[in-house]
């Protein structure tokens, strides 16, 4: 049950955006886009973490922050010498996304066929 | 799951939800579509707003037209109007509603100054009302086109009337001397007044005799007064 508590999170997060009147520039959506990235990246990293019981909830949100910060200063940098920096920062985090995942998919896996192998067993 | 891990779990989705949505809503906002169009989208889009504009040039195009219009109306609405207010002015004139100047001549009439001789009558040594009425009737006849005494318009209700010693004129008491001035042909009021027989020459038989003061002179510029009095009417009405 408490694992629906994120997901009821995110649904009054999309809710609260919806109804809320916020009017994006051009300018502000790469950061947007960045900060998106990261949370889902951070995600990832979370399930990961409590999949190998290693969760830190410190660690957890500091990661958070301190990477879209360092999204964010990254494409303020890219803008400023005319390089696009952030296409660097959504490789990076895309990178990770994929790491994170292809870890927690090799867990679930090897969880189920532990499992099997139980039930075999038993 | 401790209550920490939810937490710090549940900030994050609730970031990405809000976020993820802002940053749809930003990129389906309409002037960013055309971003993601194709070409014939793009070229149907600028068909429809080509056609919306050659509308609306039509629009502007009518509505100038209605302005034109309106405008030469309301242009043709002043000119019978002018027209109206100067037929107005025109007839004000006539009927001596108006200050007016012009050539014309002045009659100045006084009674005399001489001492009354016994046994005459006091009523040659002055200037009567029917002496101004003849004058005046006079000066209509030779072409006079404004006439005032002493300052009194003569209009189409004047009249000219003796009470007691003075004149009455539009209802206002004249005293001597009276100063007839008459808009018109100098020329002509002039042979008119001067006819033989006429009131001039009767008047100035009286001259001669009693002494009552009388001047004829022509003027290049005379200045009438404008009639003052009621020009309401409350019995006549128009005929239909």
């Amino acid at each position: 049950m408490k694992a629906l508590v994120p997901v009821i999170a995110l649904l009054i997060g999309i809710i609260i955006g919806v109804f809320l009147p916020i009017q994006v520039t051009p300018f502000y959506a790469r950061y947007i886009a960045i900060v998106i990235l990261v949370a889902m990246d951070t995600i990832f990293g979370g399930i990961r973490t409590i999949l190998e019981s290693t969760f830190d909830a410190t660690v957890f949100l500091s990661g958070f922050f301190v990477n879209s910060l360092l999204g964010v200063i990254l494409i303020s940098i890219g803008d400023r010498l005319g390089v696009d920096l952030y296409l660097a920062a959504i490789v990076a985090f895309g990178v990770r996304i994929f790491q994170n995942l292809a870890v927690i998919r090799r867990y679930i896996i090897r969880k189920l066929s532990e499992k099997s192998r139980e039930i075999k067993d038993g | 799951m401790n209550s920490r891990t939810i937490w710090a779990l549940s900030i994050v989705c609730f970031i990405i939800g809000l976020l993820s949505v802002t940053q749809i809503k930003f990129y389906e906002a309409p002037k960013y579509t055309l971003f993601s169009m194709r070409n014939e989208q793009l070229i149907d889009l600028v068909e429809k707003l080509e056609a919306q504009r050659n509308d609306l040039i039509q629009e502007i195009t009518t509505l100038r037209e209605q302005i034109r219009q309106y405008e030469e109306s309301s242009a043709r609405e002043k000119t019978v109007l002018e027209g109206m207010l100067k037929e107005l002015n025109r007839v004000k004139l006539w009927a001596g509603l108006l200050p007016v100047k012009g050539p014309g001549v002045i009659i100045t009439l006084d009674d005399s100054k001489r001492k009354i001789k016994v046994g005459e009558n006091p009523e040659n040594y002055i200037i009567h009302d029917y002496d101004l009425r003849e004058i005046v009737n006079e000066l209509w006849t030779s072409g006079a086109e404004a006439i005032a005494i002493n300052e009194q318009r003569i209009v189409v209700t004047s009249e000219i009337r003796c009470v007691g010693t003075t004149i009455l004129v539009n209802g206002v008491r004249l005293s001597p001397p009276y100063v007839v001035k008459a808009i018109g042909n100098p020329d002509s009021l002039m042979n008119a007044l001067n006819m033989p027989g006429g009131i001039i020459s009767a008047l100035s038989y009286i001259s001669k005799e009693y002494g009552i003061i009388l001047k004829v002179e022509k003027s290049d510029m005379l200045e009438l007064p404008p009639y003052e009095g009621s020009i309401s009417l409350r019995y006549t009405r128009e005929r239909e």
